[in-house]
Order: structure tokens, then C-alpha cells, then sequence
């Protein structure tokens, strides 16, 4: 991803102490905050279509750049605005400048659809590349019939 | 007051004895996967799943070491799994008996191609190869394909085994192709 396009919109309810630090065209959001959203968009042609929305109901400084996110929400979309998926945490540390979110406790996964959803405990997410792993316990719900399995 | 009160009630009997008599809709059948850790790649829109890994249908049960999940970006039913390392599937048939499959993978996809639906379980590996058994029959194959839409088994290397049963035929030693004669 292009730092041109990585346009972080921080959106502040109601907010502490806070300072925005500068990174190249990248603008990540420090000190405390609450009910914050900071939104990624697409590429041009598409550069006004929210790509990943990251929302929280309490991010709290820790050293290293690392915010102590509560209630935690990622949403990824398509360009035509349809959710693609939706990740929750009730709390996460997650790191400004390289886009890591990680946590021990639990976390949940579903599509936009709602037909696919995971739980488990403690995950790692990686913006960058979309990546999310989860530790331990997981646990996936496919709704509506995939996998009509039946022999002869 | 008391009038309204009365009616409000006597609308929430009739409500509640409505609900009474509304059959219970059909929930949608749900397949639950349960293992160890797990790796989801939005980029991919594949699931990946680690150790112990359990697959529970409601006419199937899957075990395995390691499973992948394909899932549409637009949403809707997997394309692709892929189940590797010490597969085992346990499923009952039409006549109710169990199925247990075992094989090193098997890989099940699903598409719709010209509106033909195509959806197959191909199976790879095994000692020495993909066996399945119920109690009629056992049938290996290298690969061994089940054919989801037909209800068939197919595939290389194909070979059947039908099991004596315990009190068929007219002896002990009846083929169970007696109904040829």
C-alpha cells in the first residue's frame, strides 16, 4: 500500500491529551481517546471508498508507539461499500506505526454476510497484509448449508 | 385505565397464543470447525486452520491435522477445503449407516459452471490408500472421488470389497451377488 493512500481520519467524540504524530503522509492518532474511528480508503480511481474503518471505544498510550485499544472493531470493505468482514476484541494493544494489533484475550471474526463467523483467544492482525491469527480455541460457525455433505 | 389496561392484555394473550401456534421455523443447518489456533488472510479470503482440527455437519464429522478454508469474497458457501494429515470422516448415508472414510487429504470443491452444480470430495493418500468402509462394503482409490451431486464413488485404481454379512444367503460362505442367480 502506497503512505499516499493510507489516510488515517481520526474522528474524536470526545478526546484527552491528544497529539497527532506525522509519518511520512501518514497520520496515526496518540495519547488518550475515546470513541475514535480511523478510516484507510482504496486507491485511486477509488480513493473515496473506505477500504478499513478501526474503531474503539478507549485507546490508551503505551510506550513504543503501542495504544491500549478497548471494544476494539476493524471492518474491511469492498469498493462497492459491501462489508467484507468484521473483527471485534474487547481489548487489544495496537501498534501505530507498523499497523499491529494483538491481544491474549478473545477476539471474533464474521463476513459481512453473517455467515461465517470465528472466535477464539489471543490473535495478532496485521493491516498491512490483512492478516489475522488467532492462538488458541478456535471456533467457526458456517451458517446456511455449505458442506451438505451426504454419501451414496 | 382499567379498560385500556384489560384490552392491552387481552391483546397480549391473543398475541402470545399466535406465537403459540406459529410453527417453528427451520433453522438453517450450520457446520461448527473447532482447532487448536487458526489464520485468516483477508486478502486471500482463506481460513486456515491448525492441530485437532474437528469438523462437525449435520450428517458429517471430520478430523484432520490441518484444514483450509476458501471463502468467496462475495460471500455465500466455500469453494475449496482442503483437509491434510491423518483424515478421517465419519457420515451416515441415506440408509442410516456410517461411512468411515480415511485418507492422508481430501479435497472438496464446489462450483456452478453453465447453472450445473458440480461438487466433489477427492480423496488422496492412506495406507495404503483412500478406503472407504460401511458395513456392506469397503472401497480404496488412488485418488478416490466422491461425487457429491450423484451420490457416487469413483475414481483410480478403483476396487470394491463387499463384506459378508453375519445372516445372508441361504450358507455361511453366500456371495453377495446371490440375486444374480
Amino acid at each position: 500500500m502506497k503512505p499516499a493512500t493510507r489516510k488515517f481520519y481520526l474522528i474524536l467524540t470526545a478526546g484527552i491529551g491528544l497529539s497527532v504524530l506525522t509519518d511520512h503522509a501518514q497520520q496515526v492518532p496518540v495519547g488518550h481517546a475515546t470513541d475514535f474511528v480511523s478510516s484507510t480508503y482504496f486507491e485511486p480511481p477509488n480513493e473515496q471508498q473506505v477500504k478499513l474503518k478501526l474503531s474503539g471505544a478507549e485507546a490508551l498510550p503505551l510506550p513504543g508507539g503501542v495504544q491500549d485499544i478497548r471494544q476494539l472493531k476493524i471492518e474491511t470493505f469492498e469498493v462497492t461499500g459491501k462489508t467484507e468482514m468484521i473483527v471485534r476484541a474487547p481489548q487489544c494493544n495496537f501498534s501505530l506505526l507498523d499497523g499491529v494489533a494483538n491481544s491474549t484475550g478473545h477476539m471474533e471474526l464474521q463476513s459481512g454476510d453473517g455467515k461465517f463467523h470465528v472466535q477464539g483467544d489471543g490473535f495478532l492482525w496485521r493491516q498491512n497484509d490483512q492478516l489475522l491469527i488467532i492462538s488458541n480455541n478456535v471456533h467457526t460457525v458456517i451458517k446456511s448449508g455449505v458442506l451438505q455433505f451426504s454419501p451414496p | 385505565m382499567k379498560f385500556f389496561i384489560i384490552l392491552a392484555l387481552a391483546g397480549s394473550c391473543v398475541c402470545l397464543r399466535a406465537q403459540t401456534n406459529t410453527p417453528p421455523t427451520a433453522q438453517p443447518p450450520e457446520t461448527v470447525i473447532t482447532s487448536d489456533s487458526g489464520r485468516f488472510n483477508g486478502i486471500t479470503h482463506q481460513m486456515f486452520y491448525t492441530g485437532h482440527v474437528v469438523v462437525i455437519d449435520p450428517k458429517a464429522k471430520l478430523w484432520c491435522e490441518a484444514l483450509t478454508v476458501d471463502l468467496p469474497a462475495s460471500g455465500g458457501r466455500p469453494t475449496n477445503i482442503v483437509a491434510i494429515t491423518n483424515v478421517v470422516i465419519d457420515t451416515l448415508d441415506d440408509k442410516g449407516q456410517t461411512n468411515h472414510i480415511t485418507a492422508d487429504k481430501a479435497v472438496y470443491t464446489f462450483s456452478v459452471v453453465n447453472s450445473v452444480t458440480n461438487e466433489t470430495i477427492t480423496f488422496t493418500g492412506g495406507q495404503p490408500s483412500p478406503k472407504v468402509e460401511n458395513p456392506q462394503f469397503t472401497i480404496y482409490g488412488e485418488p478416490l472421488v466422491l461425487d457429491l451431486v450423484t451420490k457416487q464413488y469413483g475414481g483410480s485404481n478403483y476396487r470394491m470389497i463387499f463384506k459378508q454379512a453375519p445372516n445372508s444367503g441361504n450358507g455361511t460362505n453366500a456371495s453377495p451377488f446371490n440375486f444374480l442367480k
